[in-house]
């Protein structure tokens, strides 16, 4: 019996997925992307792949006398917010139904004509599919997806000439847009609204493709799991690239997801050559390029010099990716003007975060960084407010009773003192600044930003605001109208507060630690405890009597 | 006995928000699935004493109680965050509180319940929401924080985590780091072990469900995943290797979630060396077989990664005579009988990739516990 290797090759039909060969013991023996070549001793080993949250996997056997052996393995069936899967009858017709839309000239309902917009949503059918009840379920997603400038102002006309296509659980608007920045929202059944940021450029077609759940309604999740395309206006794309385009969005989204450089070197090849014809390929590469261990700077600079190109040097995204290129390099930002709109990427954003001073005081800006949400790589947030169609911050008013009122604040007007000049430095709290100036006044010491801290926790009674908060809401009467990061703040000033009851200190290593844990900016940490300072002095002496 | 070795389990399955976190049947049977396991001298061999448990009293307090009370206060829904920090201060700290114990042993810090991680962090983490939780107070165990500050003070040699709860990626929710004190001993942390199992991976949901394998019993996937990991990886030894664990979960997922799949575990090893789980003996699992073209009298061999013959089968009317090796290497092996019931019938075999060779028409490849093997 020979017991010499064999030449094995392993691959995915589409060459899209991350493989792993293991041996009998399930010990990985190999590993590489799309497809690998290993040389094996003669045994039983399996071969697995993922791609985009999709599985398959192949028992193989090496026979002692082979010299060569492949093991095919069927491209990874995963969920996909566009129609890229060709199975049944119905999927093929509604992914052609879609692909003809977007080789369809764009709508013009007065919104302007520079670039365009494709959105596209769809569901599954099922052999139970209830046409009426799916139509509906269409509608009524669709109407509560909202388009709004840049400055928040919803644009009403974007729906005119929908297309509706329940029989094939599909609905779409196709339509000519002016160049620039815009929100996309989605407002949920209790009236609360998620917004997140994209761009239209000139000559280009941005796309975005959601999917409605099986069950239940649309819900932030499907909002933020959407996948999205940027094509060139006029230029029709054949179905097959077009599906190429989708499939590879979505394993460069997933990847961006997972936070790993899960992509193969043909994959990111893909992503950087056809990024020619969607720039968002470009963006993908770029923070999948900032993932690895040791990003290629000289490739990461092309990368972003090429797509800013295509999409503008002024580009939020563009901007924080020059940020992170820069925070590489070791060298400073370069003199900008300030990024004043959102990027659509997560990363982007995380990216102008580590460098404050990028991020330009306006209010949708604020509102990004006090209500971001989402599960998926692009930038939301939940819209606070707003009156007359504009995003407006919300007043400070409180609903606690007198009682609670009496309880709650003897605040020293140091904490704000402190908390102010350690985040004043920062000029992110001026909402009429417009752009980011060299601070002038020196920030207070750790030390006294400790003090205010441990005098926040301690001079308020925590568990009758909370109480009293909660009944608030229950009652339908609004409460703190406190921070993501503010309510993560909470439990850790009572637990402070507790400590200090104890008769422990509360030391400026602990405050440390306890502020690394939360891995935010210390100044942002500052900044919600300033602000929220301010809401209980509010809940004190409420401005309105 | 591992008398240098400790374990805190947590098992938290009811909230004071259960609109937000609906009540869970397996947190509770969690950890006396794990407390068994570790008490038992054939398992982790803990001194039952140092073995703590904080889970929900599932008979006791109800939030009706709780928001029929006067104060109306329903923040109290035990266990909190304090019941755990308290015990595991107590654990760590001599007992005037002048500093800490450093034991050369091995830390448990087992998780159950609801869980979240940040979305922003990249590297592996996890928190638990305790009973208290609600939007607006987000009291959380950061079950990450505690075995890596454990490891960075350098207070046990050896710990492992696990933490058998979701792992939603939330912004609107961050773990809450403790107060306690920067490590200070800059260089111990290198020492320590730390092994780190996540019923999820970063975003994904860990399930609990009923499984057939635990007399349909409803556990967390993880924690019935990990005790069959440490019955059933690395047959014929003794010990089991974190790295086994971690290889057995990632080949066996599948075949764990019995038919219903589900978000894979996340593993991380020790970065240097290995977390030896010791044992008596590996266990087999069944597995199925459907008589189809196998002839009477005809001889089938089971054989392993290597060639090496496991078990010969030879079928004789509704009964297939089997010669299986033994364990650990040895020159005996036994001889059993097993009835095939419907065509069917299952022969308990080590868990490993498997193939069944026989007459001309037989080779089929097969992994241990998975699908029906046609013979």
């Amino acid at each position: 019996m020979s017991n010499s290797k064999a030449s094995v090759t392993v691959n995915i039909a589409d060459r899209q997925g991350e493989i792993e060969v293991v041996d009998s013991a399930f010990q990985v023996v190999a590993n590489g992307f799309g497809a690998l070549t290993v040389d094996l001793a003669p045994g039983l080993y399996k071969a697995r792949a993922q791609a985009g949250g999709g599985r398959t996997e192949s028992l193989f056997l090496v026979e002692p006398q082979a010299k060569t052996l492949t093991v095919p393995l069927n491209a990874i069936d995963f969920a996909n917010p566009a129609p890229v899967q060709e199975g049944e009858d119905w999927t093929r017709r509604q992914q052609s139904a879609l692909f003809d839309l977007v080789a369809s000239e764009p709508e013009d309902v007065g919104l302007g004509w520079d670039g365009g917009l494709l959105l596209s949503l769809r569901q599954d059918i099922h052999l139970d599919h209830d046409e009426g009840r799916s139509a509906d379920r269409l509608r009524i997603t669709m109407d509560r997806l909202q388009l709004r400038d840049a400055m928040g102002n919803q644009l009403a006309d974007f729906r005119r000439k929908e297309v509706h296509l329940p029989e094939l659980g599909l609905s779409a608007v196709n339509l000519k847009l002016k160049a620039g920045y815009y929100l996309l929202g989605y407002q949920d059944e209790q009236g609360e609204t998620v917004l997140t940021p994209f761009y239209v450029v000139t000559g280009w077609r941005s796309q975005i493709y959601f999917q409605l759940p099986d069950e239940g309604p649309f819900g932030y999740q499907d909002f933020s799991d959407r996948a999205m395309l940027m094509t060139p206006s006029g230029m029709g794309l054949p179905h097959y690239e077009l599906r190429r385009y989708l499939r590879l969005t979505e394993i460069a989204r997933y990847a961006l997801l997972q936070g790993r450089q899960a992509i193969t070197r043909e994959e990111m090849n893909a992503l950087l050559q056809d990024k020619f014809f969607n720039p968002l390929f470009g963006l993908f590469a770029a923070h999948l390029l900032l993932l690895s261990p040791r990003p290629n700077q000289d490739l990461l600079e092309t990368v972003i010099h090429n797509t800013a190109g295509m999409i503008g040097v002024d580009n939020p995204d563009i901007q924080a990716l020059r940020l992170a290129l820069a925070g590489l390099k070791g060298e400073s930002p370069l003199a900008s003007q300030g990024v004043s709109f959102p990027p659509m990427l997560s990363a982007s954003w995380r990216a102008l975060l580590d460098c404050p001073a990028m991020v330009v005081a306006n209010p949708v800006l604020r509102e990004v960084a006090a209500r971001q949400v989402a599960q998926g790589p692009w930038l939301a947030w939940k819209l606070e407010e707003e009156v007359g169609g504009r995003i407006v911050s919300r007043s400070g008013d409180s609903v606690l009773s007198p009682k609670i009122l009496e309880l709650t604040l003897n605040v020293p007007s140091k904490v704000l003192e402190k908390l102010n000049i350690f985040t004043k430095i920062y000029n992110f709290t001026t909402l009429a600044s417009p752009s980011w100036e060299l601070p002038d006044t020196t920030p207070a010491s750790e030390e006294d930003v400790l003090q205010a801290i441990k005098d926040l926790a301690c001079n308020n009674p925590w568990n009758e605001i909370i109480r009293a908060h909660k009944k608030a809401v229950r009652e339908g009467q609004g409460g703190l109208h406190l921070t993501n990061l503010q309510f993560s703040l909470l439990p850790m000033l009572q637990l402070i507060k507790e400590q200090l009851e104890e008769g422990d200190d509360f030391t400026v290593e602990e405050f440390r630690l306890m502020m690394s844990g939360l891995h935010v900016p210390l100044v942002v940490a500052a900044e919600a405890l300033q602000d929220l300072t301010e809401k209980l002095a509010t809940i004190a002496a409420p401005s309105g009597g | 006995m591992a008398t240098n070795d400790y374990a805190i389990l947590v098992g938290i399955s009811r909230y004071a928000d259960p609109d937000r976190l609906p009540d869970l049947k397996g947190p509770v049977r969690d950890v006396e699935l794990m407390r068994n396991w570790l008490t038992s001298p054939a398992g982790g061999d803990v001194p039952p004493a140092q073995v703590i448990e904080i889970v929900s009293d599932e008979t006791g307090m109800t939030l009706a109680d709780l928001t029929a009370r006067d104060d109306g206060d329903d923040s109290a829904m035990p266990p909190l965050f304090q019941d755990f920090f308290k015990k595991f201060l107590k654990l760590i700290s001599k007992p005037d509180r002048s500093g800490y114990v450093y034991r050369q042993g091995r830390l448990y810090l087992y998780f159950s319940g609801h869980g979240f991680c940040e979305k922003y962090r990249r590297e592996a983490h996890a928190a638990l929401f305790v009973g208290n939780s609600s939007p607006i107070e987000n009291w959380n165990i950061y079950g990450t924080y505690f075995a890596q500050w454990t490891k960075d003070q350098g207070l046990f040699s050896e710990i492992v985590l696990i933490m058998d709860c979701c792992r939603d990626a939330k912004l609107t929710q961050r773990p809450m780091p403790p107060p306690l004190p920067q490590p200070t001993n800059i260089g111990v942390s290198v020492a320590p072990k730390l092994f780190e199992l996540y019923g999820a991976p970063r975003g994904g949901k860990a399930q609990e469900r009923a499984i057939a394998a635990r007399n349909g019993e409803v556990h967390g996937l993880l924690t019935h995943a990990f005790l069959d990991a440490l019955e059933h990886a690395e047959w014929g030894k003794t010990e089991v290797p974190s790295q086994a664990v971690k290889n057995y979960l990632e080949s066996q997922w599948s075949i764990l979630c019995e038919g219903s799949p589900a978000d894979p575990p996340e593993v991380v090893v020790p970065t240097i060396g290995e977390i030896y789980f010791q044992r008596k003996a590996g266990k087999l699992k069944p597995q199925r077989f459907k008589v189809k073209n196998w002839s009477d009298g005809e001889k089938v061999r089971i054989v392993n990664g290597q060639f090496e013959v496991v078990a010969e089968l030879i079928l004789n009317g509704d009964q297939v005579k089997v010669k299986r090796e033994a364990q650990f290497g040895g020159d005996d092996s036994e001889e059993l009988v097993i009835a095939v019931v419907d065509g069917e019938f299952e022969l308990p075999l080590p868990v490993s990739l498997l193939m069944a060779t026989g007459g001309a028409s037989i080779q089929q490849k097969f992994e241990t516990g998975g699908d029906d093997v046609e013979l």
